[in-house]
Formats: C-alpha cells, sequence, structure tokens
C-alpha cells in the first residue's frame, strides 16, 4: 500500500471525514451514552473491533459476495462480530455491560460499520480496509470521548469516575444537554478545520491564487 | 426653492417608538411585580434581579465584541435593551433560594444559546427568559424550593409543603386564601406571585400600545375555564387556577413577545387559545407549573402559523371562474 | 426463477450463516456467563466476603403488602444480604435492593442493583442511601408492630417516622430523605420489605444471632 493512500486514510478517518463531527453517522449512541468518558471509551473500542473485523471479512468477500445480496451478506458479517463483543463484554467487563445496555447490540445496525461497509469494504483491498476500519474507529471514540469529556465536567463534575468538585449542572447529563453540546462541538470542530484548510490552502497556493482560496471546497485539499 | 424632495420606499411616516422605546415600556411595566417581590422575599431577590439583568447585558456585549467583532461603541450604540428584559423576565423567574451561579448560568444560556447564536434580536425562535428558565430547572434542584414569606430581611425559611397552585390541584382546595393569592403574599418565585402588580404592569404596557390586551385576556380565561372544565365543572376553581402559578407572567409578559408570537391577528388568537388549552392540560396531568413549558411548546409552533396563516395582500381577489 | 445469480446468492448467504453460527457457537462455550456467576459479582460488589449459606425464605413474610417483596437471602461471616424488590416506582416500575444487615441487626449498607425503566436511579446516589440508611439498627427501635396511618404529623429526621405527614411512608416504617421522587419511593418499599421481613422473622435480637450459630 503506497504511503501516500495510507495517510490520507488515516486522515479521512480522523478528521476530514469523522464519522460524528463531519459524516454525523451514528449519533444515536454518541448523544445517549456520552455521559461517562469510561463508556465513550468502552463503546469506542468495541466499535473499532467490530469495524477491523468485518470491514477485514468484506474486503476479502468482496468478489464472492453478489452485489444484490451485500446488504444482508454485510448485516450477517457485522452481527457475528458484534455477537462476539455483546459476549466478551457481558463476561469480563459486566459494570460496562449494564453501561452501554442496548446500544451494545445496536452497533450491527450503526450507520458507521454499514456505511465504511458499503463504501470502502467491498471496493477495497483487505490491508487497506483493515487500516479504515482502525482509523474510522479511532476518529470515532476521540470524539465520543470529547463529548463525554464534555459533558462528564460539566454535567457530574467528575472524569473518568473520579469526582473533581462538587459543582454540577445536571443539565448536561440529560439528553436536551447532549443534544446542545453535539451542536457546539460541531460547530466548534468545523470552525476549527475550515480554519485548518483555508490556511494550508494558502501556504500551498501562494498569493497569485489569492481568489481561489476565498472560497472553501474542502474536495479540493486532496494532500 | 431649499425644500427638498426625498424620495423613497416605505415607510413613510416615522413615529417616534423603536425597539428600545418599546422595550423602555416594558422594563417599566416589570417595576411594580419586581417590587412586590423584594417586598415579599427580600432584599437577596433584588440582588438576583441585579445579578441576572447585568449578567444578561455582559454576555450580549461579550457575545458581539467576540463572535460578531463589533467594537464596544457599536455596540453600546445598538443596544436596544432587549437583554435588559430578557435579563428581568429571567430573574422574575427564579426562586429566592437559588444560589448566584444559577442566575449567572441562566442568563448565559438564555442570551447566547437562545438568541444570540439564532441571529440576535427578532430572530430568536423561543423566548429567551422561558428556554433559560427550562435550562435551570433540568438543573438546579434549588429552583424549585420557594421561601417563605414573612422573613422579609431574616433567614430564609424554606417554605414547607406545596405553592398554593400545586395544593389546588392535588386536594382542589388552595392553601392561601384569595387576597394573599392577588397582592402576592404566596411562595413562589420572585416576580410571579403578586397579581396585582403584574396586572397593573400590563394595564401600562396597553395603553403605551405595546401589547393587545385581549390576547392574555384570552390565554388566561380559557386556562381557567379549561381547569373548571377538568375538575368537575367546579367555578370555585376559577380564580384560584389563574392567580397560582406563573400565568399572569408568562401570559401578560413572555407569551406575547413580539418575536415569537405569529404575524397575524387570526393566527394570533388561535395562538393564545392553544396555548391556554395546553397550559390547562399540563396542569392537569402534572399536577404542577407547567407554563414555561406550554409556552415553549407553542413557540415552536409559530412557524406554522406563519405558513399556513397569511394575511390577503392588498388588492388581491379570488381569481372568478369563467 | 432460479438463474445462476440467484442460485450463487443463496449458496453465499447460506454459507455466511453457517459458518458464523459455528463461530459463535463455538465463542459461545467459551464465554458462557451463569446465573451463579453474575449473582456473585453482583454481590461481590456490594459486599465483599465468603457467602456461607443461602437461607431458605419464609414464606409468610416474605412479600410487604403490596410495597414489595423480598426475594432470597444470603448469609455471609458477619453479615446478612436481603434480596428486595420495591414497588412504586416511575411509571409503576420496580427497583431491586440488596440491604446488608450485620449480626447485631444494624443496616451496614443498601445498594440498588436493578431497577425497572427508571431513568433517574442515578439521581439516588450512594451518598444519599448511606445518609439515610447509616445508622438505624432493626432492633433498636419500635417499628412494624402494627401499620397504621395517621394523620398529619412530624418526620424525625433520624429517617425513622413517628408519625407520617402526607409522605409516603406509614407509621413504623423507614421514611426516605425526601420522599420526593418515584424511584425514592420504590427504593424505601424495598428496605422496608426487608426489613418487615427480618423483623418479623427473627423478633429479637437473639434469634437473628442465632441464625449464625
Amino acid at each position: 500500500m503506497k504511503k501516500n493512500e495510507f495517510k490520507n486514510i488515516a486522515l479521512d478517518g480522523l478528521a476530514r471525514q469523522n464519522p460524528v463531527f463531519r459524516l454525523i453517522l451514528g449519533t444515536c449512541p454518541t448523544l445517549a451514552l456520552s455521559t461517562a468518558v469510561l463508556n465513550g471509551i468502552g463503546m469506542g473500542v468495541a466499535v473499532i473491533f467490530v469495524l477491523v473485523f468485518s470491514n477485514l471479512i468484506i474486503s476479502l468477500l468482496r468478489s464472492v459476495i453478489p452485489d444484490k445480496v451485500r446488504i444482508p451478506a454485510f448485516i450477517m458479517v457485522i452481527a457475528t462480530f458484534v455477537t462476539i463483543v455483546d459476549m466478551t463484554v457481558a463476561k469480563y467487563l459486566p459494570d460496562l455491560y449494564s453501561s452501554l445496555g442496548v446500544y451494545l447490540p445496536l452497533i450491527v445496525v450503526n450507520c458507521i460499520i454499514l456505511g465504511r461497509a458499503e463504501s470502502f469494504a467491498s471496493s477495497n483491498k483487505p490491508v487497506a480496509a483493515i487500516f479504515d476500519g482502525l482509523f474510522m474507529g479511532c476518529g470515532y471514540t476521540l470524539a465520543l470521548v470529547l463529548m463525554c469529556t464534555v459533558r462528564e465536567i460539566l454535567g457530574a463534575g467528575s472524569f473518568l469516575g473520579i469526582k473533581l468538585w462538587d459543582f454540577s449542572i445536571p443539565f448536561f447529563s440529560k439528553s436536551a444537554g447532549a443534544f446542545l453540546t453535539y451542536g457546539l462541538l460541531l460547530c466548534a470542530f468545523n470552525v476549527i478545520y475550515n480554519a485548518v484548510v483555508k490556511a494550508r490552502k494558502k501556504k500551498l497556493y501562494g498569493d497569485y491564487m489569492k481568489e481561489k482560496y476565498a472560497d472553501i471546497s474542502t474536495e479540493e485539499v486532496q494532500a | 426653492m431649499n425644500t427638498k424632495l426625498v424620495y423613497s420606499g416605505s415607510p413613510h411616516i416615522r413615529s417616534n417608538s423603536s425597539t428600545r422605546r418599546i422595550m423602555l415600556d416594558v422594563v417599566i411595566a416589570l417595576i411594580p411585580a419586581c417590587v412586590m417581590g423584594v417586598i415579599w422575599f427580600g432584599l437577596r431577590a433584588w440582588l438576583w434581579l441585579a445579578l441576572t439583568v447585568i449578567s444578561a447585558v455582559v454576555f450580549e456585549f461579550l457575545f458581539n465584541i467576540v463572535i460578531n467583532k463589533k467594537s464596544f461603541l457599536q455596540c453600546v450604540r445598538e443596544f436596544d435593551l432587549t437583554s435588559v428584559v430578557t435579563g428581568m423576565l429571567l430573574g422574575m423567574n427564579l426562586s429566592v433560594c437559588v444560589e448566584w451561579y444559577v442566575c449567572v448560568l441562566g442568563s448565559a444560556f438564555a442570551i447566547i444559546v437562545v438568541k444570540m447564536l439564532f441571529g440576535g434580536t427578532g430572530r430568536n425562535l423561543f423566548n429567551p427568559a422561558i428556554a433559560g428558565r427550562i435550562f435551570l430547572l433540568l438543573s438546579f434542584t434549588s429552583m424549585t424550593k420557594y421561601m417563605a414569606v414573612g422573613d422579609v430581611f431574616g433567614e430564609l425559611t424554606i417554605a414547607a409543603g406545596a405553592t398554593p397552585l400545586t395544593e389546588l390541584y392535588t386536594s382542589g382546595v388552595a392553601n392561601a386564601s384569595l387576597l394573599d393569592m392577588f397582592i402576592g403574599r404566596i411562595p413562589g418565585t420572585i416576580g410571579e406571585t403578586s397579581a396585582a402588580a403584574l396586572i397593573l404592569g400590563g394595564i401600562y404596557l396597553v395603553i403605551r400600545k405595546v401589547i393587545d390586551f385581549k390576547l392574555p385576556l384570552i390565554y388566561i380565561g380559557v386556562t381557567g375555564l379549561l381547569t373548571v372544565a377538568f375538575y368537575g365543572f367546579d367555578f370555585g376553581m376559577f380564580l384560584p387556577s389563574i392567580l397560582g402559578g406563573g400565568l399572569m407572567l408568562g401570559a401578560i409578559f413572555m407569551a406575547t413577545d413580539y418575536v415569537t408570537t405569529p404575524n397575524t391577528k387570526l393566527g394570533n388568537i388561535i395562538y393564545f387559545v392553544l396555548l391556554g388549552a395546553l397550559t390547562a392540560v399540563l396542569r392537569w396531568y402534572k399536577s404542577s407549573e407547567c407554563v414555561s413549558y406550554a409556552i415553549m411548546i407553542m413557540n415552536m409552533t409559530v412557524p406554522l402559523f406563519d405558513r399556513y396563516i397569511v394575511n390577503k395582500p392588498f388588492g388581491a381577489h379570488d381569481k372568478k371562474k369563467a | 426463477m432460479f438463474n445462476k445469480v440467484s442460485i450463487k446468492a443463496i449458496i453465499v448467504l447460506v454459507v455466511i450463516a453457517v459458518l458464523s453460527g459455528v463461530l459463535l457457537s463455538v465463542l459461545y462455550g467459551v464465554l458462557y456467563v451463569s446465573e451463579e456467576e453474575k449473582e456473585q459479582n453482583a454481590l461481590k460488589k456490594v459486599y465483599d466476603g465468603e457467602l456461607t449459606e443461602r437461607p431458605e425464605l419464609n414464606e409468610k413474610f416474605s412479600s410487604y403488602e403490596n410495597k414489595g417483596k423480598v426475594t432470597k437471602l444470603f448469609r455471609f461471616e458477619d453479615a446478612l444480604i436481603v434480596d428486595a424488590v420495591g414497588y412504586g416506582g416511575y411509571g409503576g416500575g420496580w427497583v431491586e435492593c440488596y440491604v446488608v444487615i450485620g449480626t447485631d441487626g444494624a443496616i451496614k449498607k443498601v445498594a440498588i442493583v436493578d431497577n425497572n425503566n427508571q431513568s433517574f436511579v442515578g439521581n439516588v446516589t450512594e451518598a444519599i442511601l448511606s445518609k439515610n440508611y447509616g445508622e438505624i439498627n432493626l432492633y433498636d427501635i419500635e417499628m412494624f408492630k402494627l401499620s397504621e396511618n395517621s394523620g398529619s404529623g412530624t418526620l424525625d429526621w433520624s429517617g425513622i417516622v413517628i408519625e407520617y405527614s402526607g409522605g409516603s411512608a406509614a407509621v413504623g416504617e423507614i421514611a426516605f430523605s425526601s420522599g420526593a421522587s418515584y424511584t425514592e419511593t420504590a427504593v424505601m418499599n424495598a428496605v422496608n420489605s426487608a426489613v418487615y421481613y427480618i423483623k418479623n422473622v427473627y423478633p429479637d435480637v437473639k434469634s437473628f444471632e442465632e441464625g449464625w450459630l
């Protein structure tokens, strides 16, 4: 795999096509689970595991699965791995299992997994698919942990379960606060992202293309 | 000839009423209720009101300077007292027993999130004071602890038992006399208890032509009548149900906000009737104060009203079939 | 109808299903968690100690009016854990608690282990539970002799209801600190069911301690 391709996949997963803040996929677990950082980390790791293995298997089978039945086939593969994760977590991490609740089995229909399977794994080589799954999962985990941090510190005054101070605004632990935090973080992420893209374009194209980067379309920035 | 002829679009007649003037009228109308709140609940009420108003203005200025990149002088020139009104209304919706940071956080949420992020004056979808109150209700339990009236300069004693409104809904009889509920000697938030002062402010607003007197009357009347109907047509419930809780404050000052009501006359009448119905139904099910939730829900439906109930354009008529 | 493409599709789907099934059944054997283990884990979280016995439940007193019931008993070295379920929660749901009672009859700890649809169960924190139930010894006070509902009255801030005042605890029950939420009511009912059971099956401290001999 070329170095450029690897860099593209990594940047896509972590920032350019971050599933939570750019693609806006899989928002339901993000909103519901982000009350505590430990939940976020647990969910993120589960998603990474499922993404990597389902991407791998689907990429290996991409020439075998006929086009008409690809969705049922993808779902079966994804469901297998989600069930494995479910059983493992139930046995070894029962606390995490009860805090994730129903969202652990719901990873099967999480749009991130199905979306990456459909748009990347079914048309790329296995090695590329593994890395895409890994970086998409990492991007999801980082975004989820960011949301969890904000909500836990503001909403419960603790971090990773350790109480920091007595003051808390319980609004942020409730669902209304989830939507508000998500909206504000989405805004902040995209403002920073657009500023970074603009700065990079300025550096690349120099002054004589001033009018070019006046209106930013991010597809133009590739390298 | 030195008469300058000016060619411009409408409006051609300009009066003195601008946003600032209207908001000044609202501030003046709110003052009696604030004074009564201070009389019943002590100097701490005055402190919280001032803190809420000041932080509302500060947050508006900060947002304009930092995000909208206006200069300080520009902010002062454009200052149109809407944040003062929001601050006062939010302060009047707080209980005296809250901590100082509740006022500041409520102002921050109301001004920054509900008003400025949506576009500033005239562009907000929800009434900022109502949304701020709901945010605080969800966050801080001290919002629902009411002080017993009578200890004006002394210790704060938490009112034992419920406010007259919840008593009314659980047992059918309010635990305060009608006179007490009218002048405000009951537990409640700072501004909502004294119906007399609020009505006085409302009359001032009607005289200054800021609000239409029919609309709050419709709201209050419908709520009262439906409450009477829900409790078996017991007309003794009518007066306690409209004097208790935040209905007067909400109906006269918060539901009639220009930005969050429909544009047309017919739309407004329907809107306020529905507001009254929703308040009565929510209060019946929840047996506690629901005016803020009712107003917030109806605020969401205003674009719907504006889409379907449209004034006929001047000179338009139905096409006649040939 | 059965052209080449659809036959291939069916074969592929069946093969995937069979392979996944085989993989999962192999792993199920490895990762199976029995009911016993789940119980052990739950108990261990609440009280660290050696489980010595699971006493038989005395059916006569296991159900306390319609407010709650006792489902299991666990006897440890120096404590008895009563697994009690309390009704009256939000939306008609229930809350299940472990009430840890020391050999002298003092309530050591109350922990919530399960609930049905109580979204605000997190609000009933350990701090609130230990403040409310921290220093109550079941044999110190007159409780559960008769269950009468009196009119209004005062609440003793040690948490024991002397006479109740329109709240949700009856005379002789242990009230919850504010009794304000449905979830707290369910917790209160669970603990009161456990206390009702203990006080009626072991009417005094002696018979309670004899259980350990």
